[in-house]
């Protein structure tokens, strides 16, 4: 729906026609430390998982995944579905397909033997056997609210910021 | 401007715009995930040629897909347990038709990762736009809804096939794509703002009643 901005209301403020008061865009945000340091422990979560390959239970791995939950809950930031859907809610492993989560797609409605398209299930198996499903079949198109356009906007001047862009390497 | 009641009522303002911090992974940047192509047209004309064309006319005179004269899945799950084996296998060509609509994103948000982590040797190829009616209208299976077309490349595949559709990849870009997977690079930590709205006027909470109140 195309929006018209027009002046009204107090000295400055753009208000559309559907009555919402537009603002811009704050130059910082609040708890900024906490989101590096999720950042830091997602990043650390999925190094580990894939440098200890052979270690079935990832325990260290683990621990970091699970440090970002309860940062998230405890300060109320939030992730993209993108991020949060590659975490295990039940064991906090980093889902990695064909390392710690494995992809199918299932339909169980089989009348007269003819499949539903609409009842497609797409499953990610986590190792710990917690299963995520998405009914990709209701919806093909479907979006969530962030991946829509002009939805999101980025900051720059927390990227500019020296104590976040220390490069460590192995 | 009309002065109707409607756009009278409009004039007020109902709602604020707010934003609110949200942290997004350095890794699940899709722009970088996939591999470019130099000429997309060139390779698409390619595929039709080589292959779409005669599993058209394969599939008017009824041939099962696995009596065709190359070793092709369309199938997602057959695609993804191929590409989880723990063994190297044949290499393969990977089609897949991510710019088109009625795909979910969730689908082939772990294609790219998939590729790169498989032991065996994968050619990720995005299709342009438009190209699952190729797809369809060439392979008239259920499964093609997918957009997603595997070859692998033995010998019943034309070497210069495959060799004409790696000399259209970007090779710059394939070295760097997925650098989190092989060593401790740490990337700044990516915050968006989701814009939203909030209701001006906060609800009016119930008065609490008591048990004995009338």
């Amino acid at each position: 729906m195309a929006k018209k901005e027009k002046k009204g209301g107090k000295a400055g403020q753009r208000i559309t026609e559907d009555g919402i008061i537009l603002v811009d865009p704050p130059r910082d945000v609040a708890n900024k430390e906490k989101l590096q340091r999720m950042s830091y422990l997602y990043q650390l979560s999925t190094w580990t998982t894939m440098t200890n390959l052979s270690d079935d239970s990832q325990s260290i791995a683990r621990l970091y995944a699970r440090d970002i939950d309860l940062i998230s809950k405890k300060s109320k930031i939030s992730m993209l579905p993108t991020v949060k859907r590659s975490l295990c809610k039940k064991c906090h492993r980093v889902l990695i397909p064909s390392v710690t989560v494995r992809s199918e797609i299932r339909n169980l409605s089989q009348h007269n033997k003819k499949l539903n398209k609409n009842n497609d299930v797409m499953e990610l198996i986590c190792n710990c056997g917690q299963i995520k499903r998405f009914p990709i079949g209701l919806n093909r198109n479907y979006k969530t609210h962030s991946e829509k356009d002009d939805v999101l906007t980025t900051i720059s001047t927390i990227n500019k910021d020296s104590s976040d862009s220390i490069h460590y390497r192995e | 401007m009309s002065n109707s009641l409607k756009a009278l009522d409009k004039r007020f303002a109902k709602r604020r715009q707010v934003y609110k911090p949200i942290l997004e992974s350095p890794f699940t940047n899709e722009l970088n995930s996939w591999p470019h192509l130099k000429d997309q047209k060139f390779v698409v004309q390619l595929l039709k040629n080589t292959i779409l064309n005669k599993c058209k006319h394969l599939n008017e005179s009824s041939v099962p897909i696995s009596q065709w004269p190359w070793d092709i899945l369309i199938n997602y799950n057959e695609i993804v347990s191929y590409l989880s084996k723990t063994e190297p296998s044949c290499n393969v060509i990977l089609f897949v038709c991510n710019k088109d609509q009625d795909i979910p994103s969730i689908l082939l948000q772990q294609i790219p990762i998939l590729s790169y982590i498989s032991k065996t040797k994968v050619t990720l190829v995005q299709l342009p736009k438009g190209s699952l009616d190729l797809l369809r209208d060439a392979i008239r299976d259920k499964d093609i809804d997918n957009g997603l077309l595997l070859i692998q490349c033995n010998d019943k595949l034309d070497s210069t096939f495959l060799t004409q559709i790696e000399s259209q990849m970007d090779t710059n870009e394939q070295a760097s794509k997925f650098p989190w997977l092989d060593n401790l690079q740490y990337k700044p930590t990516n915050i968006k703002l989701l814009k939203s709205t909030i209701p001006l006027q906060s609800k009016i909470p119930k008065k609490s009643q008591t048990p004995h109140q009338k």
